[in-house]
């Protein structure tokens, strides 16, 4: 399979699905995404933006079942295009899309498919020549077409899609008949199709402290083909307190922390590859790190990590977990008053690209942001060092939360109309709360960022 | 600064530097600059720089790729690094004012590296 894939936000999928269900009298339905493109390193990505539904005015009558489209709404569409930077991608449909449970049957661009993309995917290159154009079908769970990358002619036929709705479903799928009815029945059973899926994943880790350094051996063990670990910390005594994976040899040997994680992983499961990078977001390796993963864990400890972690994931389509947790006093705890101990929250956030985001759910506020560094920047920004306390405990308890979201993400447990994205965890009552949010209308990250790919640079 | 002083800013920005090149991030003007000096003395000499554009902001921002040693051989205080546009950038402290209506880019970004001469 190439590197280079198609990834299709919820909301934009939402709307994809909505047009191509549409009854249409006298040709088929077709819509035009609008995709942004970034190279991550380790693969070429096209991200839908936005999903256009031209109108009906837009049509010209046709002949055959398929359909065709005034010059005039062309010109306007690639005008939009051009101004926004962004590339077009004509999307129909041979039969009902359904990428989750419908047949696995292998679509194909059909002949007069194949002629329109190659008569007009040139005319969007030479007018928008910077974002990629293209041409896909759809039916059942699988996509076909024909992408034209920037700065290249050749048509490319090899390319895979993911899209997002409580889960992540990257088509195509390898599996038999039975083993994909297997799937749907029995998500979380061990069988061929389940250890494919996780061994074909790449997870990256940051932070191996608390959180992280339990996140690790878990998704070793549930057989995460690659784990990256991005930390440039070496253990030290605060650690002992916070996770039971650092321990004293650790400390006695000035570890780091990304070291012991590698062992941790390997004794679990020595076919997980673990890549550690010795870094800390947003320095160009962590960046770079977290590019390449196809789900990202957050377990950092500032609210300026989880924004940079935030804002990454969001503009190349990335599902992001981020657990956190505190033990707070009203008064600083080094007080000589000894103030008492006034809560044990914790948290676990799952941002499925598409819908809300931290900013969304004001986990993250700009309030927030500058009280970490008093108001002057992120030039400001420091380490603090917390009050050491026993909270291995619950920091496993959010570790294993995070894992089980990952495994919800790669193979879909829960019920589909599940929503998972921010539970509030209260360690003096043991519970977690769901807490139903929903995208905010005015989101700048949603609205400007997601699926923003790479800058593009004139 | 509003988007009359945003064009001039990036005009301004295109003709001391021919090399640079502009992307737009969401409402953000960001300017590359391939190549600036740093003051004299400074180590290295010269380094990548960004200038982001917001319309609305009270100033500019400018960031470096590398964050050089002092003249005097010391390193600068209160420096860090942030992401833009989903790339790494060094941030550092200034203490200049701005005036959008009375300064250029120009002097608005050597204003900034003048920070490096100083033990800040």
């Amino acid at each position: 399979m190439s590197d280079l894939q198609v990834r299709i936000p919820s909301d934009v999928l939402q709307n994809l699905r909505n047009g191509l269900g549409q009854a249409v009298v006298g040709r088929e339905p077709v819509l035009f995404g609008l995709a942004s493109h970034a190279d991550t390193g380790r693969g070429r990505l096209v991200l839908v933006r936005e999903m256009v539904t031209p109108p009906e005015t837009a049509f010209l009558p046709s002949a055959g079942h398929g359909a065709r489209w005034k010059g005039a709404y062309m010109i306007e569409l690639l005008n939009r295009a051009l101004a926004e930077k962004l590339g077009i991608l004509i999307f129909h449909s041979h039969g009902r899309f359904d990428p989750a449970h419908g047949t696995s049957h292998a679509v194909r661009l059909s002949l007069d498919d194949q002629q329109s993309a190659s008569a007009l995917l040139p005319r969007f290159q030479s007018v928008a020549p910077h974002r990629p154009h293209g041409s896909i079908v759809l039916a059942g769970r699988s996509a076909a077409g024909v992408v034209l990358m920037p700065g290249s002619r050749v048509f490319e036929e090899s390319f895979s899609t993911r899209v997002f709705t409580n889960t992540m479903i990257t088509s195509p799928r390898a599996g038999t008949k039975d083993e994909l009815h297997l799937l749907e029945r029995q998500p979380i059973a061990a069988n061929r199709i389940v250890e494919r899926i996780l061994r074909d994943t790449t997870v990256a880790v940051v932070g191996l402290s608390g959180g992280g350094s339990q996140v690790v051996p878990q998704l070793a063990a549930l057989g995460i083909g690659t784990i990256i670990g991005i930390d440039n910390q070496r253990v030290d005594r605060g650690n002992l307190y916070a996770t039971s994976r650092l321990g004293w040899l650790d400390l006695a040997l000035r570890r780091k922390k990304m070291s012991v994680a590698k062992t941790a992983a390997w004794w679990v499961n020595p076919r997980s590859q673990f890549i550690g990078v010795d870094a800390r977001v947003p320095q160009p390796a962590a960046l770079d790190a977290v590019k390449a993963a196809d789900v990202v864990v957050g377990c950092v400890n500032n609210v300026h990590a989880r924004s940079d972690l935030m804002e990454l994931c969001w503009r190349y389509c990335i599902p992001y977990v981020d657990i956190g947790f505190a033990a707070t006093v009203n008064q600083p705890w080094e007080q000589a008053n000894q103030p008492p101990l006034t809560g044990l929250p914790g948290n676990v956030f799952v941002g499925v690209p598409g819908g809300p985001c931290m900013w969304c759910t004001e986990f993250l506020t700009k309030q927030k942001l500058d009280a970490e560094t008093e108001g002057r920047g992120r030039s400001y920004l420091r380490d603090e060092k917390d009050q050491d306390a026993y909270v291995l405990s619950f920091n496993g308890l959010l570790a294993s939360q995070a894992v089980s979201e990952v495994l919800q993400l790669l193979v879909g447990y829960a019920p589909s109309g599940s929503q998972r994205t921010y539970r509030r965890f209260d360690g003096m009552s043991g519970s977690m709360l769901e807490c139903m949010v929903r995208r905010k209308v005015g989101c700048d990250l949603c609205n400007s960022v997601l699926a923003a790919g790479d800058l593009v640079w004139s | 600064m509003n988007t009359e002083t945003i064009d001039r800013m990036v005009a301004e920005l295109r003709g001391a530097f021919p090399d640079a090149k502009t992307a737009e991030d969401g409402n953000r003007t960001l300017v590359r600059l391939p190549v600036v000096p740093f003051p004299k003395g400074c180590t290295p000499d010269e380094t990548e720089a960004l200038v982001v554009l917001t319309p609305g902001a009270a100033q500019p921002e400018l960031y470096v790729k590398v964050i050089p040693m002092r003249p005097d051989g010391g390193v600068p205080r209160s420096t860090g690094t942030t992401s833009v546009g989903g790339e790494s950038w060094c941030t550092f402290s200034f203490s200049v004012p701005w005036d959008e209506n009375r300064h250029t880019a120009m002097q608005f970004v050597l204003a900034r590296l003048g920070r490096f001469v100083r033990n800040e």
